[in-house]
């Protein structure tokens, strides 16, 4: 047996993924190597404890600002080039690690989408650094808004262009002969709004 | 009677003063720029006049560049609290066009703060923006139509407080 299959059989194995035909292949390689079945014991565990720990369905606070992050994810990964499946041995060892670590790295990245959520909805502002290369996330909930970013290196300042805005009437703004200035007071506290 | 009152304005500064969300660490300027071809004299005597160089700026973008006038329609100053989601309407009695501010996370030593700003048009949620802004950099959103012309909304990070 090559390398290639015993490992996919191992990974299967571990996984309870075996037919019978293909626990009969693997018995000569467990035998050979019973600290296998330690290894898969102790994974199991693992696996139960975080199902234990993880719920089994959890909806996001924002899901549709959740949803189109991940949408603009998959797409600058497939808008990406050089990320295209290579062939061979490499490929196939990536597949079965995708197949592997993909339930848990979707795990890890609700985790830590919630985990996120939550700190930014504590109010803390001094909780964190963040980098001066950090990337700024533009979102809206109406589907016929888009933005582009100009960036303008002679003055250092951005212009958001937003499209798709409904223009506002002439009474929206209430203009007269004084000042227009504009007046401020309202603030939310955050930790008891949301 | 007045003692009460007097009682009761003093639990309420104590309070106040025991939440540590309304600490301020920063103040923001928000203000409404209009891009025109009309006469700006119709639109009263509160605008003012932006500079040659803000102007160039504006016109650069493919969707005010033919305009020829742009005037400020008002602004507002308004403190960022440390806990606190914090609304802002640069234009007075126009609930229309309205923005908040809720801090993220702070980096005080290149005077620059996480804001996620959020711009709302007529009571509706519009645009979230994340975005690290930085002492004395504007930001630009070029927002709706209005009149015969086009509406911009600026933000800027006027100060920073040092802890």
């Amino acid at each position: 047996m090559n390398n290639d299959r015993k490992e996919e059989l191992l990974t299967r194995w571990m996984d309870d993924g075996l037919s019978e035909k293909e626990m009969k292949e693997l018995e000569p390689i467990l035998a050979s190597s019973p600290e296998l079945h330690e290894e898969r014991a102790r994974f199991l565990r693992l696996r139960e404890r975080l199902r234990d720990s993880v719920p089994r369905e959890l909806d996001p606070p924002f899901p549709d600002y959740f949803n189109s992050h991940l949408e603009k994810l998959v797409k600058a990964e497939n808008a990406a080039p050089g990320l295209k499946e290579d062939s061979g041995a490499f490929s196939a060892f990536n597949r079965r690690w995708l197949w592997w670590m993909g339930p848990a790295v979707t795990c890890a990245v609700v985790f830590a989408f919630l985990l996120g959520m939550k700190s930014a909805q504590s109010g803390n502002a001094s909780s964190g650094l963040v980098g001066s290369g950090s990337n700024s996330e533009v979102y809206s909930p109406l589907t016929n808004v888009s933005t582009q970013v100009i960036l303008d290196t002679n003055s250092d300042s951005t212009l958001l262009v937003v499209e798709g805005l409904a223009p506002l009437s002439d009474s929206d703004l209430v203009l007269g002969a004084r000042s227009f200035d504009g007046r401020h007071g309202y603030y939310v506290n955050v930790t008891k709004t949301y | 009677m007045r003692m009460l009152a007097l009682t009761y304005l003093a639990l309420m500064a104590v309070a106040g003063a025991q939440d540590p969300g309304k600490e301020v660490i920063g103040k923001v300027r928000t203000a409404v720029l209009f891009g025109t071809n009309g006469s700006p004299d119709s639109l009263g005597d509160g605008v003012v006049a932006l500079g040659g160089k803000e102007v160039a700026k504006l016109r650069q973008v493919d969707k005010l560049e033919a305009y020829e006038t742009f005037v400020k329609l008002g602004s507002v100053e308004q403190d960022i609290l440390k806990g606190y989601k914090s609304w802002a309407q640069p234009i007075n009695d126009s609930q229309a066009l309205m923005l908040t501010f809720q801090p993220q996370a702070s980096i005080k030593e290149s005077r620059k703060l996480r804001l996620d700003v959020e711009y709302w048009q007529k009571r509706k949620m519009t645009l979230r923006w994340d975005r690290v802004f930085e002492v004395g950099k504007r930001v630009y959103l070029i927002g709706p139509r209005w009149r015969d012309g086009n509406l911009i909304i600026t933000v800027e990070l006027i100060n920073l407080k040092a802890k």
